[in-house]
């Protein structure tokens, strides 16, 4: 599973790549929205776990174009602010998962996983997505 | 011709979209670098002019991106950086046409009737 990581925050980018090792096989890190939009435009990532704290355009600037640009692959975003709004903007964004920090290594790694397994089954099984245009 | 403008520079904005307007042209104008992606995504435009000065993101590191998801869009660069550095980076990307700021109107015309010359 090949996993982007994207922080301003030097040690939380290293701190989530290290809590991140054992999930994923290839982990890039980087600390510019532009880094990270190049990135996936470039290369196939199953999963992004993003700061709101990026150089350059900030994380809720640069969530809704890293959806268009790959509406497939989930994304994780952290950040310190607990504010309904952020929240909601995050969420409106469309990311998966907003985890507060300080972050709990073990509540990561879960939603990790549990996003990667989930991307992967409707992959596999395209007849399991939601259909409710067909639905008479 | 459909043209984008992007630049943080309010006045330079407002002169360029009055300028490029009198031609019958339909002219957007944005000072963030994120709504100038999201348009790019959003479709083809005749011609893009970016100044290197954006909210968010700046031009140089905005061109990588545009230039992927709009390959074929002409882009003209704005800069008041005369370094090499930054005309390198440029050149290197890729662009129909890099002006030094101060823009002078008629260069500028003369580069956009070229965008939609070659467009034709």
């Amino acid at each position: 599973m090949r996993i982007i990581i994207a922080s301003n925050d030097d040690a939380l980018r290293r701190f989530v790549a290290h809590i991140l090792e054992g999930v994923g096989e290839g982990i890039r890190t980087v600390s510019r929205s532009g880094e990270l939009l190049k990135a996936v435009l470039d290369e196939d990532y199953d999963l992004a776990v993003i700061t709101l704290d990026l150089g350059g355009m900030s994380g809720l600037e640069t969530l809704p174009i890293l959806k268009r640009l790959r509406p497939k692959m989930p994304v994780i975003v952290l950040s310190e602010d607990n504010s309904a709004e952020v929240r909601g903007d995050v969420f409106e964004g469309g990311a998966l998962h907003y985890f507060v920090l300080p972050i709990h290594p073990p509540a990561l790694v879960s939603a990790v996983s549990a996003a990667v397994r989930k991307a992967e089954y409707k992959d596999q099984n395209p007849e399991s997505r939601i259909k409710p245009h067909l639905k008479e | 011709m459909d043209i984008i403008v992007a630049s943080s520079d309010g006045e330079l904005r407002r002169s360029l979209a009055d300028l490029l307007g009198r031609s019958s042209n339909h002219v957007r104008t944005t000072p963030r670098s994120s709504e100038l992606i999201q348009w790019a995504i959003d479709g083809e435009a005749d011609a893009v002019v970016v100044d290197v000065d954006l909210v968010g993101m700046d031009g140089v590191e905005a061109l990588p991106i545009l230039k992927q998801i709009r390959p074929k869009v002409p882009i003209i660069m704005l800069s008041s950086d005369t370094s090499m550095e930054v005309g390198r980076r440029i050149a290197e990307i890729g662009v129909f046409y890099h002006f030094v700021k101060p823009v002078d109107p008629s260069d500028l015309m003369q580069v956009v009737r070229a965008v939609g010359g070659a467009g034709r």
